[in-house]
């Protein structure tokens, strides 16, 4: 197992380089390419020209990329284009809001889809089990700017319980208590519009990884031997079952870094999703290496997690 | 099997309750802030100081340095922060700010030959940390934007100056230009274009200015308000400037402003809804009847600087024949436009300046009326002939164009589809490719390659002056005149235009450049699109101007009921 | 059948002997009947299939139900016109017909959809099956092709992508989005081969010879086909809302031919004056997404190895 885990870490280090070379290139890719940020008819050829020449981008592209990896290694990934502040603030500013979001919505998620799933599962072919079914295809169905718009109406607009927008209430002064309150009231919706989507997808996987468990035979045996079906259903069938669903989970958490755009952007909550697309939008390269990068490692680390979990939770699986 | 043990799931169903519940929770215990200001108590219906106004930039700043950027929404925030030498209103004139007088040739300020420009400033200025702001800080400035290494947004007026003298007693300065330039002021304009602090930034490289904290969050300002809390890719909080060379009128009359960046229209209409902000600028005219149903705020159409067109690649041979483009012309419907996608949101104009220009604006211009009869007979007459296709072709030219616009943009979709419909009657086949803002005026627009675009729709405008060079030059093909289109006289016009500052001769020079262009159709104009605006009852003053700081060009002068704005935040 | 797979009887069975003699008394019919009786038994899902399938006959039909052949030409009707028999789903922001234009987006989107679907599958489950089943370097190479893939966000390759390739074709549509969709079925293949290459019965059809494809696709394969399924019919759905991402960025099929995934993008902007525009491309997508899930539950039952034969 250890040998396995110290394996697996040191095949992620080539996987990384392959992966920082293929987006720099693909950033360089992108139609314009690092000009098109000064898109300004009313600057001067000079001034452009000292623009490229103080970002470094009249280098050619390997001493760029070399570049930009020895500083990177040192902790420095650049200034951002735009707005030309060091990335690592940038990216500081935004990453602790995306990881808020995140690990609560992922903690919502993950007790509903136990819940939804191991419901679904128990009554399976029963009205209740259609009834979850097609909520959980609405919830997947359901392009998730309108559920955050419709969100917005009710609980904002209509019933004036929470904040449309935002990350505190601004043009007050709070006591650190409210503060903290307000703030989580602010996270309310995006956390749940968030967690919609990922309680819809994984439930459906944990449904019917608990329907093939129950087929099992040593279910049968389970129940021959005259355990509970409720101990049955929730000691040994979940945990088998969880296993499919743990790859699922896993590696929708490595997007993490990556933030959650359209959630993000519908409540103007300012995490790493906002960031990336405004950062393509306006070509913001050291941003948008950086955080992909970043988001590469997260992906990485998280499939790496998921593989060691499946060995943990399922004793068969050997690492060859 | 299973379901026989229904009652022992019982507690799953009791779970999934208690999680629902956590939200309503949450959403119940409000939590119980003060507001930062008490409330006045003096009566509505005259001015008070005080409160906090909540404004949602529709896009992200990306700096506070004067002339650092050309992006609205950082000029309508560095309009609160910086005192500039002239100031615009809501009508679009320019009106003395730091200075005491506009200047022109009748005050002298101008000479006759129009070379030589001199700004008197007023005496006792002071930055917001104290230090003295005078013609030193106004010449330092001219130094640091001409100076490629800081890499000013904009340098077209500001390379008209040969040198500049600061007077004896630092209260003016005199410009001497290298040709005569009418437009000159507009480099002097608005909180984007205002001096910046010589004793504070002399010390820092020109290139390490922009990248320094004070790029966002700038230390040392000169207007009505100073930066107090700057959170990028959030909201930025301004306060009051006690300095602020008005402050002895009472200005400004709010202690706060908070500009919260929101970057999506659909939220900003939710912040509406439930009353969460004062008030947003660059509206979308396809929410108009949606922005009509908040009663308790006021829907703003103010004209606009910028002409919505469709641009013609000339690069295409196609579209090298006068005659495709003005039948292109004839077969919009401007009417339709204007009523469908833009929802009554705009101006007719078939020109390239909007009734903000004055001068600029030509009332009587000669539009070509919608009549897809004659734009038929026009092609007919031309050669083109109508194929099995229903596609006109000549030597083997078909007229069939790519029509390209910033794509995700509802009205202009809109605007789109019913060309597309109508120029199909006229045998003209438009397909449609919009590309992304960025990738559309950067790459494909400066590319100039006939078949990525053909035909190119969007809107551009002019700042505080009417000189439209930049769009129609020859010398601007592929920078900013993506018409591809040259015609010498136009030069000849606009360097005339350049040199004149006589209001009424002006305007019968650009009364001339409009009959070219109403002669060789390098555009075919659709209509100036309205700025849309909103702001809650109970705020007053709020009157967004067209160019430059637009939204916040007299932020000084806003104020609220009691001394306290209505948003909730 | 093979004899280990009767062993697996549900002891459910047992319980209802008098429908068993029935069956048993029946001539022997060929495999796929026995798949489809299976299915046809399941109502809800039998309910699904007829809806899907009236579904793609409309959408196929379409020019003559309307009464014309237009759904693109603005001003059919008047903009925003409320619901009448010969408008049905009433006139969208520019006056066009929204029932013509619902129907005639449904093809683009259930072509886009569900090609995109059959691509990314096929290849999912290729590279997850050889990476699953081998393991060792062949395993590596694979999964770390996956794994480097799914490290660069959707939306990056998506702008680079459509500078040279995207034109607005249904075709180049598939092709984007079958790019992003097999990487997650590729993992997921792998993860149920990695388990299920331990089993008992796997080992027993090992032992009596059986090797390389006939192990994996006849054996491991139609025990992973669950998961698969499952993965298919989500993959439906979120094609489809992928599809009217690629819009949002201007890289969908091209306006103004419609789409549920274009519609739903157009309609958002009148979402507070005229909720019907984005309600009916997203009921649509909803009940298409819903009954293919149903289907597809129906099918991963039919399809059970561990059902009886009945």
């Amino acid at each position: 197992m250890g040998q396995y885990l110290i394996r697996r870490l040191l095949q992620a280090i080539p996987l990384l380089i392959l992966t920082s070379i293929l987006m720099f290139l693909l950033i360089h890719a992108i139609p314009g390419g690092p000009d098109a940020v000064y898109d300004n008819p009313n600057m001067d050829q000079a001034g452009r020209q000292a623009l490229r020449a103080s970002f470094g981008l009249n280098d050619p592209l390997p001493v760029q990329y070399f570049k930009w990896v020895g500083n990177a290694l040192h902790g420095n990934f650049g200034t951002s284009l735009y707005t030309s502040q060091p990335v690592s603030e940038v990216l500081t500013q935004r990453f602790p809001a995306t990881l808020e979001l995140f690990l609560s919505a992922f903690v919502l998620s993950l007790i509903m889809t136990v819940i939804l799933g191991t419901v679904s599962a128990a009554y399976q072919g029963k009205a209740l089990d259609y009834t979850l079914t097609s909520l959980a295809y609405f919830g997947i169905s359901m392009p998730i700017f309108l559920l955050g718009l419709l969100m917005q109406d009710v609980f904002a607009s209509s019933l004036n319980w929470l904040p449309p927008s935002g990350t505190a209430t601004l043009g007050y002064t709070f006591s650190p208590f409210n503060a903290f309150l307000d703030h989580l009231m602010h996270l309310v919706m995006p956390m749940i519009v968030l967690a919609v989507t990922f309680t819809a997808r994984w439930s459906r996987y944990l449904r019917t990884s608990m329907i093939d468990v129950t087929r099992q035979d040593y279910m049968r045996t389970g129940r021959a031997k005259g355990v509970t079906p409720s101990r049955l259903l929730l000691q040994h069938a979940l945990r088998n079952a969880v296993i499919p669903l743990i790859t699922i989970v896993a590696i929708d958490f490595g997007s993490v870094a990556g933030g959650a755009a359209i959630t993000e952007g519908v409540f103007a909550w300012p995490g790493m999703g906002q960031l990336f697309i405004d950062s393509l939008n306006r070509r913001d390269y050291p941003v948008l290496l950086t955080s992909l990068l970043l988001s590469a490692v997260f992906v990485i680390l998280f499939n790496l997690l998921a593989d060691v979990l499946y060995g943990v939770m399922d004793p068969r699986i050997r690492y060859s | 099997m299973l379901a026989k043990n229904r009652q022992r799931y019982r507690f799953s169903i009791l779970v999934f309750s208690c999680v629902s519940l956590l939200a309503l929770i949450l959403s119940s215990c409000t939590p119980a802030g003060t507001a930062t200001k008490p409330s006045d108590t003096t009566s509505a219906s005259q001015v008070t100081n005080g409160g906090t106004w909540i404004d949602d930039l529709v896009n992200e700043p990306d700096s506070f340095i004067p002339n650092g950027t050309v992006q609205t929404f950082a000029q309508m925030v560095m309009q609160a922060l910086y005192a500039p030498l002239f100031v615009g209103d809501s009508k679009g004139l320019i009106h003395e700010g730091l200075t005491t007088r506009v200047p022109s040739v009748a005050n002298g300020d101008i000479s006759k030959d129009q070379k030589t420009w001199t700004f008197h400033l007023r005496p006792n200025l002071v930055w917001s940390d104290g230090q003295p702001l005078n013609a030193d800080d106004v010449y330092f400035t001219w130094q640091l934007w001409k100076n490629p290494l800081f890499a000013a947004s904009n340098t077209s007026t500001i390379n008209h100056i040969q040198s500049a003298e600061v007077s004896a007693d630092k209260l003016s300065i005199t410009f001497h230009l290298k040709d005569a330039y009418a437009p000159f002021l507009t480099a002097w304009t608005d909180g984007g274009y205002a001096p910046l602090p010589k004793h504070h930034y002399e010390s820092i490289p020109p290139d390490q200015i922009k990248k320094s904290s004070d790029n966002l969050s700038p230390s040392v300002v000169s207007g009505p308000f100073m930066m107090a809390e700057s959170k990028p890719g959030d909201h930025y909080t301004v306060v009051r400037n006690p300095k602020y060379y008005r402050a002895a009128e009472k200005l400004p009359h709010l202690d706060k402003v908070v500009f919260r960046a929101v970057t999506s229209q659909a939220t900003v209409l939710e912040d509406l809804k439930s009353g969460s902000i004062d008030s947003a600028w660059f509206l979308d005219a396809s929410k108009i009847p949606a922005y009509k149903k908040l009663s308790n705020y006021q829907l703003f159409q103010t004209v606009s600087a910028s002409y919505e067109a469709i641009h013609f690649n000339e690069n295409n041979p196609a579209l090298k024949d006068v005659n495709v483009r003005k039948a292109v012309a004839l077969a919009v419907d401007r009417q339709q436009l204007i009523q469908i996608a833009r929802q009554g949101a705009a101006q007719p104009i078939c020109t390239d300046h909007s009734s903000a220009y004055k001068p600029g604006y030509q009332p009587d211009a000669q539009c070509p009326a919608f009549n897809a009869d004659a734009a038929n007979k026009l092609l007919d007459d031309a050669g083109w002939k109508m194929g099995a296709d229903k596609v006109r072709q000549k030597n083997g030219l078909r007229l069939e164009f790519k029509y390209s616009t910033t794509a995700n943009n509802a009205w202009r979709e809109e605007d789109e589809t019913i060309n597309q419909g109508n120029l199909q009657k006229i045998g003209i086949k438009l397909d449609i490719q919009n590309y992304p803002a960025s990738t559309f005026f950067s790459t494909f627009l400066r590319g100039g390659k006939p078949g990525t675009y053909d035909l190119a729709e969007w809107a551009s405008s002019y700042s505080y002056d009417a000189n439209d060079a930049s769009n129609y030059a020859c010398d601007q093909i592929g920078k900013s005149n993506f018409n591809w289109y040259c015609n010498p006289e136009l030069d000849k016009l606009f360097s005339k235009e350049q040199q004149t500052t006589d209001m009424n001769e002006r305007q019968q020079i650009f009364n001339q450049i409009h009959d070219i262009l109403l002669k060789d159709y390098p555009t075919a104009t659709l209509f100036s699109p309205n700025d849309l605006s909103i702001a809650l009852n109970g705020t007053h003053n709020y009157q967004p101007g067209p160019f430059v700081a637009s939204e916040t060009v007299n932020i000084m002068n806003w104020w609220c009921d009691n001394g306290k704005c209505p948003a909730k935040g | 059948m093979d004899a280990s797979k009767q062993v697996h009887v549900p002891e459910e069975e047992f319980e209802i002997p008098q429908e068993l003699t029935a069956e048993l008394s029946q001539k022997r019919r060929s495999q796929g009947r026995i798949i489809f009786d299976r299915f046809v038994r399941n109502k809800v899902a039998t309910v699904g299939a007829i809806f899907l399938t009236i579904l793609v006959l409309c959408c196929l039909l379409v020019p003559f139900i309307p009464g014309h052949t237009t759904p693109d030409t603005v001003g059919q009707t008047t903009p925003f016109a409320g619901m009448s028999w010969q408008y049905p789903f009433g006139g969208d922001n520019l006056g066009r017909d929204t029932f013509a234009r619902a129907m005639i987006g449904g093809r683009i989107s259930l072509l886009v959809a569900l090609t995109s679907m059959l691509i990314s599958i096929l290849l999912g489950t290729v590279v997850g099956a050889l990476a699953g089943y081998y393991g060792g370097w062949v395993d590596n190479i694979l999964m770390r092709i996956t794994d480097t893939i799914l490290t660069v966000p959707l939306y990056l390759l998506l702008f680079v992508l459509s500078a040279t390739f995207t034109d607005g074709t249904p075709t180049s549509v598939i092709f984007l989005i079958a790019i992003f969709g097999w990487t997650t079925s590729a993992r997921l293949v792998r993860g149920e081969f990695l388990a299920l290459k331990q089993r008992e019965f796997v080992q027993a059809a090992s032992t009596i010879g059986a090797r390389g494809m006939r192990l994996m696709f006849y054996h491991i394969l139609p025990n992973a086909a669950g998961p698969i399924i499952v993965n298919a019919t989500l993959l439906v759905g979120s094609n489809i809302i992928l599809e009217s991402v690629l819009s949002f960025f201007g890289f969908g099929v091209s306006i103004p031919v419609a789409s549920w995934g274009s519609m739903i993008n157009q309609g958002r902007d009148y979402f507070d004056s005229s909720p019907r525009l984005i309600l009916i491309p997203g009921i649509l997508i909803f009940l298409t997404v819903l009954s293919c899930n149903l289907v597809g539950d129906g099918l991963r039952d039919a399809l059970d190895p561990h059902m009886t034969e009945r």
